[in-house]
């Protein structure tokens, strides 16, 4: 059985333990299977994820020139993205 | 803080606001700035990259990428958060997409949004700022 130590904010802290308490009960073990149930989660979800692109060295970088073909800003985008699921919303009733 | 659509837009495009938003990703990327966002202002930067031709890849790239901020949170919009955001309409002026993002400001007490859109300028009880005014 392995061990980890984590900080978490005292909000977090309180609501968690609160929570695995009040779900497995108040004894010893309350917090590790609560712990356990969580990391599983999140180790099974970001595994599913990873396998579609795998790490990415710097995450700003990896999306910075993207659509730098574009010469419009980004409100000017952002305001275009409505026009379009509008759009989609039409053409989806006709 | 809540970061909107066009940050993200903005470090893809690359232009005039690209370096001042890719240096303040970069603080949220690191945890130096705890920052909220939604899943539709996410949707949204995809909506303009399938426009613009972008491949599936560029746009798992776009929402993995997210995976490795640690300061950032994203906030599930539920049905009941969006129709809470139209009284925001009603009150304040404000389209659909920048109501749901004063709704969650408020809601989480954040206080700022971080956006180049204006539009939040007559709202008295949130602060914009652009990353020009929190980049070192």
């Amino acid at each position: 059985m392995g061990s980890i130590k984590v900080n978490v904010s005292d909000d977090v802290e309180k609501r968690f333990r609160m929570l695995a308490m009040r779900l497995f009960g108040y004894g010893k073990g309350a917090l590790s299977v609560a712990a356990e149930k969580a990391f599983s989660e999140w180790v099974a979800r970001v595994s599913e994820v990873l396998e579609v692109v795998g790490f990415l060295d710097d995450p700003v970088d990896a999306i910075y020139g993207m659509l730098s073909h574009v010469k419009k800003s980004g409100v000017e985008l952002q305001h275009e993205a409505r026009k379009i699921r509008a759009r989609k919303v039409e053409g989806e009733c006709l | 803080m809540f970061i909107d659509s066009n940050i993200f837009l903005e470090v893809e495009l690359a232009q005039e606001h690209g370096e001042a938003s890719r240096k303040f990703l970069k603080m949220v990327q690191k945890g130096e700035v705890r920052a909220y966002t939604t899943d539709f202002h996410l949707d949204n930067v995809v909506t303009v990259m399938e426009n613009y031709g972008k491949s599936w890849r560029d746009i798992a790239v776009f929402l993995a990428s997210l995976l490795h901020y640690r300061g950032l949170t994203i906030y599930p919009l539920l049905i009941y958060d969006k129709i809470k955001a139209t009284e925001i309409m009603k009150e304040e002026g404000l389209d659909f997409d920048d109501s749901l993002a004063a709704y969650v400001v408020k809601k989480l007490n954040l206080k700022v949004v971080v956006s180049y859109d204006s539009d939040f300028d007559g709202v008295s009880w949130l602060e914009r700022k652009v990353p020009e005014d929190l980049v070192p």
